[in-house]
């Protein structure tokens, strides 16, 4: 695990990547595939992946749907995944505080 | 300190430093996607300025009032189903507290105008009545409460025309210049803020 002055971070979220899907997520409702591959500009695969990885720790929550006929895919983020990220946040402040 | 344990901690720095900046880009980036959409507002000034357009033909062909209800719930039933159709192509938008915020206001708005429609025109005549001074009234409230939940000033001025309007309205009721006023009122008032909101693609 990734390690600074105040302690270990989240290595779920330390990818930059990773980072940027939380910070994007945290703030609104939810956002669909293509606003966040938008958002991030990486490939469809590249999100897929790290998509699951924070689904699995249950950080976001994935939902498919249809809209006008096309699959829809939404990701929100979950309780666990907005107090991981704060968390994230804190201790990265902390750091910078403290230097 | 040793001198790596120095490197280190500058590297750390370095990189928390990066990361902040990712994150501030990323929180950004997000309440950009969730921008305020004035199509409604356009949707719903050229609908109802059309239909006080339609009702001015009507009156002054001498028409009777149950034309004018028809062209009402004509034009009211196709701004509900636009509405739908616009919210259903858009859901794929980014959603944040001032978008909902937003979005409930005009909901509610639109959900009570119609429903004092509805009883009026089932009978209520005095609700009638009202409703050429409460409408313009409320729809001032609507841009009041708007202007300061997405954070555009100018929207209060748009809210004061709106109540002007009703003023206008209550002590000019018998005039027929009050039908011009309101066509003016919904074109110039509500789709023309609309528009302004929808181009600038206001952040939320």
């Amino acid at each position: 695990m990734p390690k600074i002055a105040n302690g270990p971070l989240d290595e779920i979220i330390h990818p930059q990547a990773r980072l940027a899907i939380m910070a994007f997520l945290n703030g609104i409702e939810g956002a669909s595939f293509t606003t966040l591959r938008d958002a991030l500009e990486i490939s469809d695969g590249n999100l897929s992946g790290h998509l699951r990885r924070l689904q699995e720790a249950d950080y976001i929550v994935v939902s498919k749907s249809f809209i006008e006929r096309k699959p829809n895919t939404f990701v929100s983020i979950t309780k666990k995944g907005q107090k991981a990220f704060a968390d994230y946040l804190a201790s990265l402040e902390k750091l910078l505080a403290k230097n | 300190m040793s001198k790596s344990s120095t490197e280190n901690v500058v590297e750390q720095k370095s990189t928390a430093e990066e990361d902040l900046a990712l994150i501030r880009k990323m929180m950004l980036e997000a309440q950009s996607s969730a921008a305020i959409d004035g199509r409604h507002l356009v949707l719903w000034g050229s609908i109802l300025g059309f239909a006080q357009a339609l009702v001015l033909l009507n009156i002054g062909q001498a028409g009777d009032a149950g034309r004018t209800i028809l062209i009402w719930f004509v034009l009211l039933g196709a701004g509900i189903v636009g509405s739908a159709i616009l919210g259903y192509k858009y859901s794929q938008r980014p959603v944040n507290l001032a978008v909902r915020l937003y979005s409930s206001v005009w909901i509610g708005f639109c959900l009570t105008m119609c429903l004092l429609f509805v009883l009026a025109v089932a009978g209520h005549q005095e609700i009638l009545f009202s409703l050429s001074v409460v409408a313009p009234a409320m729809t001032g409230l609507a841009f009041f409460v708007t202007a300061s939940i997405i954070g555009m000033g100018w929207l209060r001025w748009i809210a004061l025309c709106w109540w002007l309007t009703a003023i206008a309205s209550a002590v000019f009721s018998n005039s027929s210049y009050l039908e011009y006023i309101f066509i003016f009122a919904y074109l110039f008032l509500m789709a023309g803020p609309g528009l302004v909101m929808t181009r600038s693609g206001r952040r939320a």
